[in-house]
């Protein structure tokens, strides 16, 4: 973990103090990392010697007499603004459905109508603008289970915006469109669908389990999407540096991508579909058991950047390169 | 040494510290490693509670083109110091007890 990295998972760790509380611990460890530097001490080693940010901030949670404050909802009820200019937005949440959408202009701004037993914070430190939902005590109740289906959180992200988006929330699905041109997205759910189109996005990080992740029309330069027990269907993507697509115990389905570094894993699931590019250009290795194979096992020459790595088990594969027309 | 009693010897330790000159965050834990185990982690809530309880106080100085946070031990810090100080005779007292009767 660099500096930057530690200092934003701790900023995000800390979102139930307030503001200037926040701002004081960050500053103290900034200061500390640049004094370490200073005196030749290794960032790297300095940051692991810190601990862990969730233990940090657990543990000047615990010391802080302030308690866990409420946003204030601004302007309108039930919308949480970013009163600053952002670069990067965090959404960290439970057991609620995410939509990530496009607004002309205007702030970043969430839309959340929160429940009895959800506690909402928000903070904007440095450029990042946090919005945490904690449920206070999560209810197993199938009515609630879907009813929630309903309650969501609504975050629009104006098309000026081309920073950063991470996202997370479980068991409830995220889904985004249209968004214009973000630097790095990551969403992570459990249990939930993660469906997403037409934005262009520098690196896409998409993660979830016991649901199925659909990408259409996205544009950037690395995508990695991650699964299990879920299908993974990927349509008119783009991705040089690489497209890597994982599940198991489910199909995969992939048409008209685009890649220099194909890497597509299942188990007990196919993988079929169309993808670009001139087979010849690439270091092919491909594996299954008890199916067929339209891919050799290998088929690597010397000085081949491309690469296409497909393996699954107890199924086809079925890929097939088709050149892109211009 | 259980956390509590550590935390209130680390408090007095950093006064101590700071009695001889106002230092900031990533000196005073080079200091005190010495004598007692402090990391950045457990010294950020010392210094927290100190400057809360006006124990110290903060002044920002420039370096190297930006700002360091410093602390400067005020009276009631001081006053800390001497109250720890003059328990001392006492505790000796009561280790060179206990040390007799375990013999």
């Amino acid at each position: 973990m660099n500096q930057e990295e530690f200092l934003q998972q701790l900023a995000r760790e800390l979102a139930p103090l307030n503001e200037e509380e926040r701002g004081r611990v960050i500053d103290y460890y900034r200061e500390m990392i640049c004094d370490g530097i200073e005196n030749g001490e290794d960032e790297q080693k300095m940051i692991e010697s810190f601990g862990k940010p969730y233990d940090i901030a657990a543990q000047i949670l615990a010391e802080s007499r302030s308690t866990v404050q409420a946003a204030i909802p601004s302007e309108e009820e039930n919308t949480y603004t970013a009163k600053n200019p952002v670069q990067s937005i965090i959404i960290d949440a439970r057991q609620i459905a995410l939509e990530i959408r496009p607004v002309p202009s205007g702030p970043v701004q969430v839309h959340f109508m929160p429940a009895e037993n959800d506690r909402v914070s928000i903070s904007e430190q440095d450029g990042i603008f946090t919005f945490r939902q904690t449920v206070l005590y999560a209810i197993f109740h199938w009515h609630i289970f879907f009813s929630r289906e309903q309650h969501k959180i609504v975050l629009d992200i104006p098309e000026s915006f081309h920073g950063a988006l991470s996202a997370s929330t479980s068991n409830a699905r995220i889904g985004a469109s249209g968004l214009g041109k973000l630097s790095h997205v990551r969403l992570e759910s459990s249990n939930g669908q993660i469906s997403l189109s037409n934005f262009e996005c520098g690196t896409l990080n998409a993660k979830t389990s016991n649901g199925a992740v659909i990408i259409h029309n996205l544009y950037g330069s690395n995508c990695t999407v991650q699964t299990s027990n879920g299908r993974i269907s990927a349509e008119s993507c783009t991705f040089p540096d690489g497209l890597t697509l994982r599940t198991c115990n489910s199909g995969m389905f992939v048409q008209s991508v685009s890649s220099d570094q194909y890497d597509f894993a299942s188990s007990n699931g196919s993988i079929r579909g169309t993808v670009f590019g001139d087979m010849r250009e690439y270091a092919v290795r491909s594996h299954t058991s008890n199916g067929s194979s339209t891919l050799p096992p290998e088929l690597v020459y010397p000085d081949q950047k491309k690469s296409m790595n497909v393996h699954t088990s107890n199924a086809r594969i079925d890929i097939r390169f088709l050149q892109q027309s211009t | 040494m259980d956390t509590q009693r550590k935390k209130g010897v680390l408090e007095i330790c950093v006064l101590a510290l700071l009695q001889r000159e106002p230092s900031y965050g990533y000196r005073i834990v080079r200091d005190i490693s010495p004598y007692i185990e402090v990391s950045e982690s457990t010294l950020y809530p010392i210094l927290r509670r100190l400057e809360a309880g006006d124990c110290v106080s903060t002044f920002s100085q420039e370096h190297n083109g930006r700002l360091r946070k410093y602390y400067r031990i005020e009276p009631q810090g001081k006053e800390k110091v001497r109250q720890f100080l003059s328990e001392a005779e006492e505790m000796r007292r009561i280790y060179q007890f206990v040390e007799e009767e375990s013999k």
